[in-house]
């Protein structure tokens, strides 16, 4: 059975994709959770559950080749039959809708405490949501095409956040290079999961274009450029704020006010930060996109106006019970939620593929 | 059907749209809100008393002096002072425009790390501001009238904020900075200390007569604390307190700040003064380079390297030759530079090792470069390190 072609994505979006929309999502409070944690090691569990990111969307490119113009849905019911992979498609809806959560509140919660003088009204954040839920109803092209605008706010924006800050970074504040336990980092690694395992989306891409020559190094490339500006963040981060880092929350509108560019003015930096939380904006509409879409293929819908109004009307109830308690989420994420996001976002792409890969050559 | 779908969601917008707008955007209202520009925080038996100093935009279409006021609240704790200050006076405190925070003689030094603490952790305030402690109590600091501005914290982060290259009789310190060096392995910090001397710029005792008169606008100020005092005064900041593990260790005088600031950064533009057969010359100090490193030989050792290029610049004996040539100072005067500074910079390292300051970070250097030291000297004191000072003084030619 061959996919409809109607709203294909192309391979330079699908690689844009790694590098607008998932820098944006690393730099507010990741940097500071993960000091917290490290210390001037920040970079180390950043760049491990970047590299392990890296390998998941390596291995489904492998496994696109092995299975040309196949989506994932089509592969996982040619393999495992149709009741397991509508399973399988029920607990990774489940694993994006989770995903989704974090982020809008992160964004929310960044949004309340850094741009407005006293706390909005909660409603005044219900629009991205009806955003989201619009644009769960259109197919990967509309997303492509997201992607093209977003790439030059979210790199404009990462770089002139990084001019503005790196005057001020004492790059000494990240010695000594390797000296914690090595627990610790795990503990990061694992705490800072929730905003990593980005590969997975690669499930939702795969069989949606057309593989062109050098395709697999195009998207790896546009990811390692992405994993630069986010360690290239965070690490500027530290050294800017050293054992104080963490203590500020938002690191991407911390980072910039020390310097005597321009900022004396007037603070110009913000012009970057509002480019990036633009970019956010369907950075965390992605998640709840690929929820839909599964779930639509879990439930064999035709189209996907219901699993979207489930996954954003939860959304948006998740916003107005958790509006002002970001920190428990990300409390009870830690405890209970982390063994599910490793489970689904690294080990089950890792293990479909060496299983699939088997079970091919042994057909062959 | 289509048109049902088009009229939905031509609904659905307007109704996103409203939900959108409900907000005020957080637009100030200038009228309603206090733009707080400096902060004093006093320590009065168990409560604080915050002042501050809050910027009055002027509505004219000509350039006129700043204007302020200066208002003050107690509470438990600042934040709660602040917010007395809102009640009182019915205008919204707004904090993210406070560039300075000084003080008061009253905040002990449990209470100063305390609230430093809390200015890094809190969102409404900036970490770039300023800090400062006060001889007196910080109302009456800010209270004065001084010929620098119209409005007094100004005044003082002019002092506290010169070109950074050429402030080395003033060691300014931000909120950001002071909490990095005492959570560092080195756990020392320093702060200007700001002594206020009686007199204007017009009437300075020991100064030439300036041309500037004292334009303090004070017809147009808003009154000041009433119990603030009226005349002019000149901040001073060359002393700066130095605190370790978060107690006040010693306090610096203005030539051992000098030579502090000559090991803590890079300096484009400073004096030395130099005692010679010849009488007094003063040097200009064009460059410097600073190293500080530790070696583990029987005993650790601090080695401070000073790299000092200078020119002549002045003499007691005006008509003397080197004047002219002043890119080429004698060997006689850089030899007796070098032997003055060096001797400095040893009773400076004894002053900084008797408090068990460690604000060259000795510590720190070991920390990070020579980690699997830093054990054996976490806990030692100071007084345990060697020092070994390089100095070196060239001529700029």
């Amino acid at each position: 059975m061959s996919h409809t072609i109607k709203n294909d994505i192309k391979l330079r979006q699908v690689a844009l994709v790694f590098l607008a929309l998932m820098p944006v999502t690393k730099v507010l409070m990741l940097p500071s959770i993960v000091a917290d944690f490290v210390g001037e090691q920040i970079w180390l569990p950043i760049t491990l559950n970047l590299l392990f990111d890296a390998l998941v969307v390596f291995l489904i490119l492998k496994l696109g080749e092995r299975y040309p113009n196949l989506t994932f849905y089509e592969i996982a019911e040619k393999n495992l039959g149709k009741v397991a992979s509508k399973i399988l498609f029920f607990f990774i809806g489940a694993f994006f809708f989770l995903k989704s959560l974090v982020p809008i509140l992160e964004q929310k919660h960044f949004i309340d405490n850094t741009l407005y003088e006293v706390f909005p009204n909660f409603i005044s954040f219900f629009p991205l949501m009806f955003l989201s839920a619009y644009a769960c109803l259109k197919g990967l092209k509309v997303l492509g095409r997201c992607v093209d605008i977003c790439v030059f706010f979210t790199v404009i924006g990462l770089l002139v956040i990084i001019y503005f800050s790196v005057s001020t970074c004492d790059i000494t504040n990240l010695f000594p290079i390797f000296q914690k336990p090595h627990y610790n980092t795990v503990k990061a690694m694992f705490s800072s999961v929730i905003w990593f395992t980005e590969g997975a989306y690669m499930l939702l891409f795969l069989g949606k274009f057309n593989n062109e020559k050098n395709g697999t190094i195009k998207i790896m490339t546009c990811f390692l450029i992405g994993s630069v500006f986010v360690v290239a963040i965070a690490v500027i981060f530290y050294g800017i704020f050293g054992p104080i880092a963490n203590t500020q929350v938002f690191a991407v509108s911390d980072m910039t006010i020390y310097t005597t560019k321009i900022i004396n003015i007037g603070r110009f930096d913000y012009l970057a930060i509002f480019m990036l939380l633009f970019s956010k904006i369907f950075a965390v509409c992605l998640p709840a996109y690929t929820s839909t879409k599964f779930f639509e293929k879990c439930f064999s819908l035709d189209k996907a106006l219901i699993p979207a109004l489930i996954v954003n009307g939860l959304l948006l109830v998740a916003i107005f019970v958790f509006k002002d308690k970001f920190l428990a989420v990300l409390d009870f994420s830690n405890k209970y939620l982390n063994w599910y996001f490793v489970l689904m976002g690294y080990l089950m792409p890792i293990v479909f593929y060496l299983v699939l890969r088997r079970r091919k050559s042994e057909k062959v | 059907m289509k048109k049902f779908k088009t009229r939905i969601m031509i609904i659905v917008a307007v109704i996103v749209a409203i939900l959108y707008f409900t907000g005020d955007f957080s637009l100030i209202d200038i009228q309603k809100t206090a733009i707080i520009v400096a902060l004093g925080i006093d320590k009065k038996d168990n409560s604080y008393e915050v002042t501050a100093q809050i910027a009055i935009p002027q509505a004219t279409d000509q350039s006129s002096q700043n204007n302020d006021a200066m208002v003050s609240a107690e509470g438990d704790t600042v934040f709660q002072a602040i917010d007395n200050i809102g009640i009182k006076t019915g205008w919204q405190p707004k904090l993210s425009f406070c560039d300075l925070i000084v003080f008061g003689s009253g905040v002990n030094d449990d209470e100063l790390i305390a609230l430093i603490d809390h200015v890094i952790a809190s969102q409404k305030l900036q970490n770039s501001a300023q800090i400062a402690k006060c001889e007196n109590t910080a109302k009456e600091t800010l209270s004065h009238t001084t010929a620098l501005d119209a409005i007094s914290s100004f005044a003082i982060q002019k002092i506290l904020l010169k070109n950074t290259l050429k402030v080395n009789t003033v060691s300014r310190s931000n909120v950001r900075e002071f909490a990095i060096m005492h959570y560092s392995p080195s756990n020392s910090a320093f702060m200007p200390l700001i002594k206020v001397e009686e007199g204007s710029l017009d009437g300075q005792e020991n100064s030439s007569s300036s041309q500037m008169t004292a334009s303090t606008g004070s017809s147009d100020t808003p009154s000041k604390s009433s119990e603030g005092e009226q005349k002019n005064v000149i901040y001073d900041a060359t002393t700066t307190l130095v605190f370790s593990n978060g107690k006040k260790a010693c306090e610096l005088e203005k030539e051992e700040t000098l030579l502090f600031n000559l090991l803590l950064k890079r300096v484009d533009e400073s004096y030395l003064s130099v005692e010679t057969p010849n009488g007094k010359v003063l040097l200009s100090i064009t460059k410097s380079k600073h190293k500080i490193t530790v070696d583990f030989l029987e005993k650790p050792t601090v080695n401070v390297k000073l790299d000092l290029s200078v020119t002549l610049i002045d003499s007691e004996k005006t008509r003397e030759k080197d004047v002219f040539e002043k890119e080429i100072v004698s060997p006689e005067y850089l030899k007796l530079a070098t032997e003055k500074v060096t001797d400095d910079l040893t009773k400076l390292y004894d002053k900084l090792s008797r408090a068990n300051a460690d604000v060259l970070s000795a510590k720190n250097y070991v920390y990070k470069f020579k980690h699997s030291k830093y054990n054996s000297v976490k806990d030692l004191a100071l007084s345990n390190f060697n020092f070994n000072p390089i100095v070196s003084v060239k001529s700029l030619d």
